[in-house]
């Protein structure tokens, strides 16, 4: 019996799966458990984490790779990012999540290539604060609300990665209270 | 004939050229920056020259090393794909001046429709239709960039004077923005092409692209290729792309045609070029630009024609005639060009980088695939998202898009986002399969669909969870615990390649 716990996304209800094992003339062949229902499933390896499966009497090619605690697997025409669950990840995820407004973070990995402020200037909402560039692809990044530079954490022509916090920010009744 | 031929660019269209060279007996020389060192382009070429550095700026872009090293290896000619160099006078003149043939046309032809001001003044009086528009200096005040967007009417377009893919592109709807996104333009226009200069054009409501692909020889020979429709974009960057138009009635594909030929014959053109046009509601065209280069799309026209444009280019530039005159030119059939990204739909097609871990591209009669991209490659943010181009040929429109659908159902790339899932969801939109697109059909789209817009939110079903745990289960058995993200990944390390981070490190 092997047994795995997936998560097609975040929130989604966790799906437990197990395999068991039972004789194949010509492949290998698993009686499935997905919740209450059963499927019986034959597998052909065609390389590493790639084959075919037999699933309802119809063969369904795949590729999976896995990178840390996700799978992503490929069957045709979709792709999915599964999360593979394990009680460590979930006390990760329980105490890691927060709603950030106090940061600005790159969204995508790039070049900046303009700041428009530096520590201590106060922006109204939206205001543009920071321009990067990514694949000569220009984004403007602006200020979720109005607020208070509080630190700078990027210069320009800096190559920063995907999420990295490039400025934070104070709420504006932070910065009426400490003035 | 050449013996030798430089390709300055990377990726797929180096590959691509590559492919036509090498059966003609010619040598294909890559050269590669340092992340380049392993990618596809070098490894499908006959020799490979470092240029050291990364950026663009510092590899792609430096003519002087291009030229320095097509003179070491003993080059004749340099085609330089689309991008980079392509559309550059100065380089092409330098390639001249240092004894090579460039492929492409010449240099002065290149100046005079390069800039798009002049061209538009030029063809305009050849009798080509054009946009209403006003064009200042390099250095113009913003002031009177309000005053003439004023009299030709809010929307208007400001365009990049040296530009194309939509870099130093926006659309202003109120007078407000102008300014802002007059100095965002020039910066943009400036990284990109070296020249800040920008225009305004009237920006015409939901028209379609559509553009000719033109040939001349240096004999005087100029024909057309017929059209491709290139309506379906996202942020002014083409996605989808298909030939012949869905749009075009037989007599104004014919007038478009002929239009198309008085642009070439206007600037002398020699080699591969494409003129491109707007055709509004009431199917109207009006001249947009042209590019004077081979195009990204270039391989819809080869489908349908069943001829090898880079191998016309080769012929073309070693002084011989068009194999083929404008009567033997007869399309046969439907052809569409998917451009696979890396880039996310779902978070505003946000450019993605990492690995490519796994990849198979889908083969068949009707199936061309021409990638830049193999198993283990390095998607940097160096260079554009562009992964592969996946073209597909049916008898019919209805025909070419369920290969298409077919074909990108098999295409299999793990290891970051690509837009496979989303171009999919757009063969199978209403209006795209009547052909009632536009270029701001995507941004539409986009806005209104809920559920994010890579299609991909279907619930997940038995076959991909049973998929992935028989995966999990072998990787399971085989080796201990999958790799930490971030880990350096090595090619062979057990079952599970061990992935690197999603970041560019």
């Amino acid at each position: 019996m092997w047994r795995v716990t997936l998560r097609s996304e975040p929130g989604a209800e966790p799906v437990e799966i197990e395999l068991e094992r039972t004789d194949a003339a010509h492949a290998e062949a698993f009686s499935a458990r997905r919740g209450n229902e059963h499927l019986e499933i034959e597998v052909e390896r065609t390389g590493p984490g790639s084959g075919w499966l037999r699933v309802r009497g119809r063969i369904v090619p795949f590729h999976a790779v896995r990178r840390g605690n996700v799978v992503e697997v490929w069957t045709p025409g979709q792709t999915h990012a599964l999360e593979v669950v394990d009680r460590q990840a979930r006390r990760a995820r329980a105490g890691g999540e927060t709603t950030a407004t106090d940061r600005v973070t790159a969204p995508m990995p790039g070049t900046i290539t303009k700041v428009n402020v530096s520590v201590g200037d106060t922006f109204a909402a939206h205001a543009p604060l920071i321009i990067m560039e990514s694949m000569k692809m220009e984004m403007t990044l602006s200020a979720p609300h109005a607020g208070r530079i509080k630190e700078l954490r990027c210069g320009v022509g800096e190559l920063v990665p995907m999420g990295q916090i490039l400025v934070k920010l104070a709420p504006l009744e932070e910065t009426n209270a400490a003035s | 004939m050449f013996n030798k031929i430089l390709i300055a660019n990377r990726g797929e269209i180096a590959v691509r050229i590559a492919r036509t060279l090498q059966p003609m007996g010619i040598c294909a020389v890559a050269v590669y920056s340092d992340a380049d060192r392993a990618a596809v382009h070098v490894g499908s070429s006959d020799e490979a020259y470092p240029l050291e550095g990364n950026s663009a700026a510092d590899t792609y872009l430096r003519g002087d090393k291009i030229i320095d090293i097509a003179k070491r290896c003993g080059a004749d000619a340099i085609h330089p794909g689309y991008g980079f160099l392509a559309e550059n006078p100065t380089f092409a003149q330098a390639c001249k001046d240092a004894g090579f043939v460039f492929i492409g046309p010449k240099p002065e032809v290149m100046r005079r429709t390069g800039n798009k001001v002049e061209a538009k003044r030029t063809l305009s009086a050849a009798g080509v239709p054009v946009v209403p528009g006003w064009s200042g200096g390099s250095n113009e005040p913003a002031a009177r960039f309000a005053n003439e967007a004023k009299r030709i009417g809010f929307p208007v377009l400001i365009k990049a004077a040296a530009g194309g893919g939509g870099k130093g592109m926006r659309v202003v709807e109120r007078e407000a923005e102008l300014i802002p996104s007059i100095e965002a333009a020039r910066r943009e226009a400036a990284a990109a092409f070296g020249d800040g200069q920008v225009f305004l054009e009237k920006y015409v409501a939901r028209p379609r692209h559509v553009e000719f692909q033109i040939f001349g020889d240096e004999h005087g020979n100029v024909v057309h290729l017929f059209e491709r429709e290139c309506s379906l974009q996202r942020r002014h960057q083409k996605i989808i792309e298909e030939a012949p138009s869905p749009a075009l009635t037989p007599e104004l594909r014919q007038r478009m045609g002929e239009a198309a030929l008085r642009v070439a014959r206007a600037v002398g053109y020699t080699n591969a070029g494409t003129v491109e046009f707007l055709v509004d509601a009431s199917s109207e065209f009006y001249f947009l630009e042209v590019n004077t280069r081979l195009q990204v799309e270039h391989p819809i026209t080869e489908m349908t024609l069943q001829q090898d444009l880079v191998r016309t280019q080769v012929l073309v530039a070693d002084g011989q005639r068009l194999p083929f005159s404008q009567e033997e030119l007869r399309p046969r059939g439907h052809a569409i060009e998917c451009r696979i990204c890396a880039e996310d739909a779902d978070r505003n097609f946000m450019p993605a980088t990492g690995t490519i871990e796994r990849y198979v591209p889908p083969m068949g009669p009707n199936v061309r695939v021409d990638s830049g991209v193999a198993e283990g490659s390095q998607v940097s943010v160096y260079y554009d998202s562009m992964l592969a181009k996946l073209i597909c040929w049916g008898q019919t429109r209805e025909e070419a898009i369920a290969q298409t659908i077919w074909a990108l159902d098999r295409l299999v790339i793990l290891g970051l986002k690509t837009n496979i899932a989303y171009l999919r969801s757009l063969l199978t939109d209403a209006a795209v399969l009547r052909g009632e697109m536009h270029t701001q059909y995507v941004a539409q789209r986009s806005a209104s669909t809920i559920a994010g817009a890579s299609g991909d939110s279907a619930r997940v079903g038995d076959d991909v969870l049973m998929a992935a745990a028989v995966a999990m289960k072998d990787g399971a058995g085989r080796s201990g615990v999958a790799p930490r993200s971030g880990e350096k990944a090595t090619r062979d390390s057990g079952p599970w390649r061990a992935a690197s981070a999603w970041r560019n490190t």
